[in-house]
């Protein structure tokens, strides 16, 4: 009961959530705070057991599958381009995601208070596969796809996609070794104790 | 073009000592405190900071600050000869103070931090996660911690603003 009338407090309850406009957003689980700021929410589709905490920006196209968190003050620019979250991927506090940025190179000029025909804002879809996880004050740039199983380290910049069931860190981040994949096992426990599907 | 737009979630703690210009974007959940000027044309992205007190921060046109990114004109004194933190008073500190200021279509990425007294003269790039606690010389690329100088930055800008603003005539 204390933890339901917390969460009346800070998350949207169900009725407000689809009174938002959301391209779908699921009916089992969903705990979106309400100091999130959501930008044309009818780009964003978001599953079943999702916790979007407070400060967190959503704007762009975003695609949040099930079993997903976004700790606070996380910043998600999809823009046109778009970003998934796959099942089980988790963002830690304090990271941001860029689907789409503008050329830093001199060779134009930059932000949003532009017209687009004086900017070169370049882009590339952003996926966190099932089971990647990136740790606070992370940055993701355009066109980068964590794949399945890997995890960043707190404080990296991610340039570049990195490999299954691998750990990444540093600026820009590296592989440093393997990561175990007891997730694979434990998902399957999880969903069979709850009688959820297995996707 | 449009005029200036101030997201409701940003936070002005000195507004009669803030002054700001037409066609800027200042979005969610930044923070603004002390002696500031933000001129024309400028977007300050999610999340960053600037911390003015007496010496003040100046933006210059066209000058671009991505998300996260944390502008001081003051610091405490991190060495342990002095006590710090906003909660002692000042007899107790050594508050390093120092007036910034960022140039013309200067750019700072996400997540970089700027220390009191420095002056990033005009066209200056700094790359994500930068740490700049040095002036920089113009249209020149820098990143790292501490940032440092990578390489000239392209000055093509120039012109395309002068066509940019012929057009708003």
């Amino acid at each position: 009961m204390m933890a339901a009338n917390k969460y009346t407090n800070s998350f949207y309850s169900q009725q407000e959530l689809e009174s938002i406009g959301f391209s779908s957003v699921g009916t089992e689980n969903v705990f979106i705070s309400k100091k999130a700021s959501i930008y044309n929410p009818r780009n964003v589709c978001i599953g079943d057991n999702v916790r979007i905490d407070d400060f967190c920006i959503l704007s762009g196209k975003l695609t949040i599958g099930n079993y997903v968190h976004v700790a606070p003050y996380c910043g998600l620019y999809g823009g046109k381009t778009g970003i998934i979250l796959e099942d089980f991927s988790g963002l830690s506090s304090r990271c941001s995601v860029y689907a789409e940025s503008d050329d830093y190179s001199g060779g134009t000029l930059t932000n949003p208070t532009i017209p687009m025909k004086y900017r070169n804002v370049t882009g590339g879809i952003v996926v966190l596969k099932k089971h990647s996880i990136v740790g606070s004050g992370s940055t993701i740039l355009p066109n980068v796809v964590i794949e399945e199983g890997a995890s960043i380290g707190s404080m990296s910049l991610v340039t570049r996609s990195v490999e299954p069931w691998s750990i990444n860190v540093g600026i820009p981040c590296k592989r440093i070794k393997d990561r175990a994949q007891r997730p694979l096992v434990l998902e399957k426990e999880m969903l069979e104790e709850i009688g959820d599907v297995v996707k | 073009m449009g005029g200036t737009s101030i997201s409701r979630n940003a936070k002005f703690y000195s507004p009669n000592s803030i002054s700001i210009g037409y066609n800027v974007r200042i979005d969610d959940f930044c923070i603004f405190c002390g002696n500031i000027e933000i001129h024309n044309h400028i977007h300050i992205a999610p999340y960053s900071c600037f911390y003015g007190g007496n010496e003040g921060i100046v933006i210059d046109d066209f000058a671009n600050i991505s998300s996260r990114v944390s502008v001081y004109a003051q610091s405490d004194d991190y060495s342990g000869m002095s006590m710090t933190s906003p909660v002692i008073p000042d007899t107790f500190k050594k508050v390093e103070t120092g007036k910034i200021y960022i140039g013309r279509h200067v750019i700072i990425g996400s997540t970089s931090v700027v220390m009191p007294g420095v002056n990033l003269n005009e066209g200056c790039a700094f790359g994500a996660f930068s740490f700049i606690e040095n002036s920089t010389k113009e249209w020149t690329i820098n990143a790292g911690i501490p940032c440092r100088y990578i390489s000239e930055r392209a000055r093509k800008i120039r012109e395309i603003e002068i066509q940019y603003l012929e057009s708003l005539r």
